[in-house]
């Protein structure tokens, strides 16, 4: 019988079970390693150090965590934070000249798999114009379909703040992908 | 088909075809990188502290008199400024390290 994931956190909170943890990355690496390259501009490397930072503070923090909420929905609002911290970082040393620019980090971010992820990838390069917080918003309502209450509680901001990125980002978006619009869907 | 409609078709397009990413040392390498789980919790090593630190006292107490450990209490304290500058630079590493310690955690 497949163990359930609350089954296998509890066992993580209760006795540290890495090989139970384990279970739970098996399970969601890809989703949050493929959400994550949606918020990156498809930068893999980022994507998947992000995701393994994630990982490690769900696991230091799994005690916290709430049955209420679906683990996923749990993952996404660790990763967001994440992310958030990641660009303060990236800002900070951008301004004092230390890092490189973000045109710099925008030239070597498409991988050599373009072909075959091209939707995708222009979809994360659109994206990556967006600002952090309606860039998150628009990928767990218009590609997780998550309802706009579960949005709020992910990323602990009012309803009105999801509506309004939601809109906007949409009409940025529409805008950027007009190509695949007119190409593919017309 | 409306404007609107067409971004929500290009993300239904793109979740129809999310590619699934094999775990290709993912795991492993989240694995690696776990912290070490205690295995005595933080109030069992408080406890174990506590019953140590008596249990010490306790054999202390029946080789040392209380009178020779009061008689090593200093009862005259001369202020230098070398131990003045010793006491600053003991307060301020002692300040920096909780500093630090409590912002890593």
């Amino acid at each position: 019988m497949v163990a359930t994931d609350q089954a296998l956190i509890e066992r993580v909170a209760a006795q540290g079970c890495r090989d139970s943890f384990s279970t739970l990355v098996e399970r969601h690496q890809s989703d949050l390693r493929y959400s994550l390259r949606q918020m990156t501009g498809w930068d893999e490397a980022l994507a998947d150090d992000l995701a393994q930072e994630t990982f490690i503070k769900a696991f230091q923090a799994i005690a916290s965590y709430k049955s209420n909420a679906k683990f996923s929905s749990w993952l996404y609002r660790i990763a967001y934070n994440q992310m958030v911290s990641h660009y303060r970082l990236a800002r900070n040393r951008e301004i004092s000249g230390i890092d490189e620019t973000v045109a710099k980090v925008a030239e070597r971010k498409l991988g050599g798999d373009y072909a075959e992820h091209e939707l995708h990838q222009d979809l994360a390069r659109a994206m990556q114009q967006l600002p952090t917080q309606q860039r998150m918003v628009i990928h767990l309502y218009l590609h997780r379909q998550l309802t706009h209450q579960e949005i709020c509680t992910i990323m602990q901001i009012p309803l009105g703040t999801v509506k309004t990125c939601i809109n906007r980002g949409r009409a940025t978006l529409r805008e950027l992908l007009s190509s695949w619009q007119n190409e593919d869907l017309a | 088909m409306s404007k609107q409609t067409s971004i929500d078709d290009l993300f239904g397009q793109a979740r129809a075809t999310e590619p699934y990413f094999k775990d290709q040392g993912f795991v492993s390498r989240v694995n690696a990188k776990l912290p070490m789980v205690r295995k005595v919790s933080a109030a069992q090593e408080s406890a174990i502290s506590v019953v140590a630190a008596i249990l010490g006292c306790t054999v202390a107490y029946q080789f040392v008199s209380i009178n020779e450990l009061v008689a090593l209490i200093p009862n005259k304290v001369t202020l230098t400024p070398i131990s003045l500058l010793a006491s600053s630079g003991l307060i301020s590493g002692l300040a920096y390290w909780l500093a630090e310690h409590k912002r890593s955690y």
